[in-house]
């Protein structure tokens, strides 16, 4: 609707401009960041501050080492679960008390579990900052995990998974997941029927007891909040903090496959298949970086790239298709994401393998180059321009422990990517012979068409993606 | 001239069945018809009971559907619902909800736990606290909605075009501010009536 409004109002707008051509694009702009301070509190946790008074808010984000990878595979959900379940109650306050307080300060509380770390985030009116750092600092620290809060959790899981496994795109993502990352942490992306039934609060209570110390973790405010002020908060809240050590690294991730594999997950009378493909890929602090990701933006990460302009608008088998570069701490992956029609299923395979090819073959043209960069330094600045997607650069920042300034020379890095370079991590990072390649859909109707793309048998995969 | 957008009134109460085969989970949704004109004091007040009732875990329905009888297990709804935000609401619209519920509750027993929360509303209204809480959360989010180039550019388009005049997006908070606790059970009792209501109910199941 927003969209529709626009174009209204700019239709009615223009006079003398010429409608028939976008106006062009200006030059690309160079985003700083704005200035942090960083120091470290006596028990091990690290504040970064970054004062941004654009707006009277304020928000902070917790994360503490470990996350999903810190967990063995047989408890899959079972961080998600403690992340939930931080906000459900403290031994001063129930989950309803939590909520209630939470939206007095004009703000949110919310635990998220991440491959890498588990991250409290709050936000609040800045006049109301400091019933946020309180609360904040009191689910984290101390949080009750009530049995009837546990047991409710477990049981609404269970709910969730069984409507995410109508969802076949749910499926394909789970079963990408376990094999790209076979054996390592990160392919576990979801629970499953016994995960959860091992849910207990005992568990979730061991794991936060484990995981949940100030060694090794990151306490980032950003907002309409000073130095003085965030020096206070960060003592009065966080000082007497105590915990054992941090949680190690997830392991580095498993060496890249040697040939292409096509796994299978049967889902009769489907009307769609879902397919994920894609191959471990280069780290944000590669050098060729950049290079990849302006590549992968001609390639699939924008409307305007080839995979939709081909597979969606000009031969139809799709709706929505795109491609992503994903990272987690010790390893990186870029991967293509797209439902298709199921008499489309080999012919989108063969067309998504054939652009694949071709950006490894040539360089991409000048022009596509330039869109690319344009969007993702546009893209970017725009980001920037909330507190929110702000804290969020510079948590992944810290997180992923990229360089202290990665996001300062983002946008000149982006600037100097050249046809030529981004051919070179092509070929170097897209590798369509290794990929693995997960499609779920009605087996009957397209198990011969996807044989013709491995050189050994289509593998049966079952909804948990084993 | 422009086409003549008044809506019919209600005809009665509703409910519609429905089966999806490739659901897992029952789900029931209501939309109530008849919605004041944007910018009427009736506008504001159902908007910010839109938020007491659906929005986030401290909300009404949340706790009263998903915490306390556990029959659901997500709830969704506001003025505009499905279809547009506050922001971009204009009558004639619909009052919506939607909630995924659990295999063993009926829909009925879920529609009993909503009338229920919407009539206690029609008779007494938010208490003193719900609404100060509302109105602290809707004026954070509308500062932080804000801090956009397109979001202010969006808002001043807006007042114009919907309220016609690109100022009320600077008028707007104030008369959200002001509503009062009286204005939420007038507007509930006046334009959440069970007759202006119609039920969907979703099964779930059958199909892969």
């Amino acid at each position: 609707m927003n969209i529709l409004l626009l174009a209204l109002a700019l239709a009615t707008a223009a006079t003398a401009a010429d409608m028939t051509q976008p106006p062009a694009a200006g030059p690309i702009r160079p985003v700083k960041l704005p200035a942090r301070a960083e120091w470290k509190l006596a028990n091990g946790l690290s504040v970064v501050l970054v004062t941004d008074r654009r707006a009277p808010l304020v928000s902070a984000s917790l994360a503490v080492q470990g996350g999903e990878s810190a967990l063995p595979a047989e408890d899959a959900g079972l961080a998600a679960a403690l992340a939930e379940l931080l906000t459900d109650g403290t031994a001063a306050k129930t989950s309803k008390q939590i909520a209630d307080a939470a939206e007095l300060f004009g703000g949110s509380l919310s635990g998220d579990a991440t491959p890498d770390a588990f991250v409290v985030r709050a936000s609040a009116l800045s006049d109301k900052a400091e019933a946020m750092f309180s609360l904040l600092a009191e689910v984290a620290r101390a949080p009750s995990f009530p049995p009837s809060e546990v047991a409710l959790r477990g049981s609404n899981m269970k709910e969730e998974l069984a409507a995410s496994r109508a969802e076949s795109d749910f499926l394909a993502a789970v079963a990408f997941y376990k094999k790209a990352f076979a054996g390592h942490p990160y392919a576990v992306t979801a629970p499953t029927d016994d995960s959860i039934e091992r849910i207990t609060r005992d568990r979730v209570a061991a794991a936060h007891k484990r995981l949940f110390t100030p060694r090794g973790a990151v306490l980032l405010l950003v907002g309409d909040i000073g130095l003085e002020q965030a020096h206070a908060a960060a003592e009065r809240h966080f000082g007497s903090w105590k915990g054992g050590a941090a949680a190690a690294d997830a392991p580095p991730v498993p060496a890249p496959k040697a040939e292409r594999t096509v796994y299978l997950l049967d889902r009769p009378k489907s009307s769609q298949v879902s397919f994920f493909l894609g191959n471990l890929a280069a780290r944000e602090d590669n050098p060729a970086y950049f290079d990849l990701l302006v590549l992968n933006g001609v390639l699939g990460g924008s409307f305007s790239s080839r995979l939709v302009r081909d597979l969606r608008e000009a031969k139809g088998y799709t709706y929505s298709i795109g491609s992503r570069l994903e990272h987690r701490r010790t390893g990186s992956l870029v991967r293509i994401r797209t439902p298709v029609r199921t008499e489309a299923a080999g012919d989108a395979l063969a067309a998504i393998l054939g652009h694949l090819q071709d950006v490894r073959d040539s360089e991409p043209t000048a022009e596509e180059v330039g869109q690319a960069k344009a969007y993702l330094a546009g893209s970017f600045a725009r980001q920037m321009e909330t507190q929110e997607g702000l804290a969020e650069a510079i948590l992944h920042q810290k997180l992923l422990r990229l360089p202290a300034d990665f996001y300062d020379t983002y946008v000149d890095r982006i600037s100097a990517v050249t046809p030529a370079s981004a051919l070179k991590a092509a070929r170097t990072f897209l590798r369509p012979d290794e990929m693995t390649v997960v499609a779920v859909g009605d087996a009957a109707k397209i198990k011969d068409a996807l044989s013709k793309f491995t050189k050994k048998p289509v593998v049966s995969v079952g909804v948990d993606g084993d | 001239m422009a086409p003549d957008t008044t809506e019919p009134a209600p005809a009665g109460e509703r409910t519609v069945s429905l089966k999806d085969q490739h659901a897992k989970l029952p789900a029931l949704a209501v939309s109530w018809k008849g919605m004041p004109a944007r910018g009427t004091l009736a506008h504001h007040a159902l908007v910010l009971l839109g938020k007491a009732l659906f929005s986030g875990k401290s909300a009404r329905l949340y706790q009263s559907l998903v915490k306390e009888s556990q029959a659901a297990v997500s709830v969704d709804g506001s003025l505009g619902f499905p279809v547009s935000d506050w922001d971009e609401y204009k009558a004639p619209g619909l009052f919506g909800a939607f909630v995924v519920h659990k295999r063993e509750k009926t829909s009925l027993q879920v529609k009993a736990l909503i009338a229920d929360e919407i009539a206690r509303v029609a008779a007494s209204g938010l208490s003193v606290a719900e609404l100060e809480r509302v109105k602290v959360k809707f004026r954070s989010d509308w500062v932080r909605g804000r801090q956009t180039r397109l979001g202010r550019a969006a808002r001043l388009l807006q007042g114009a075009l919907l309220d016609g005049d690109a100022e009320a997006a600077n008028r707007e908070l104030a008369l959200f501010m002001a509503v009062s606790n009286d204005d939420i059970r007038r507007a509930a009792a006046a334009h959440l009536k069970s007759e202006a209501a119609t039920w969907f109910e979703v099964a779930a199941g059958g199909g892969e």
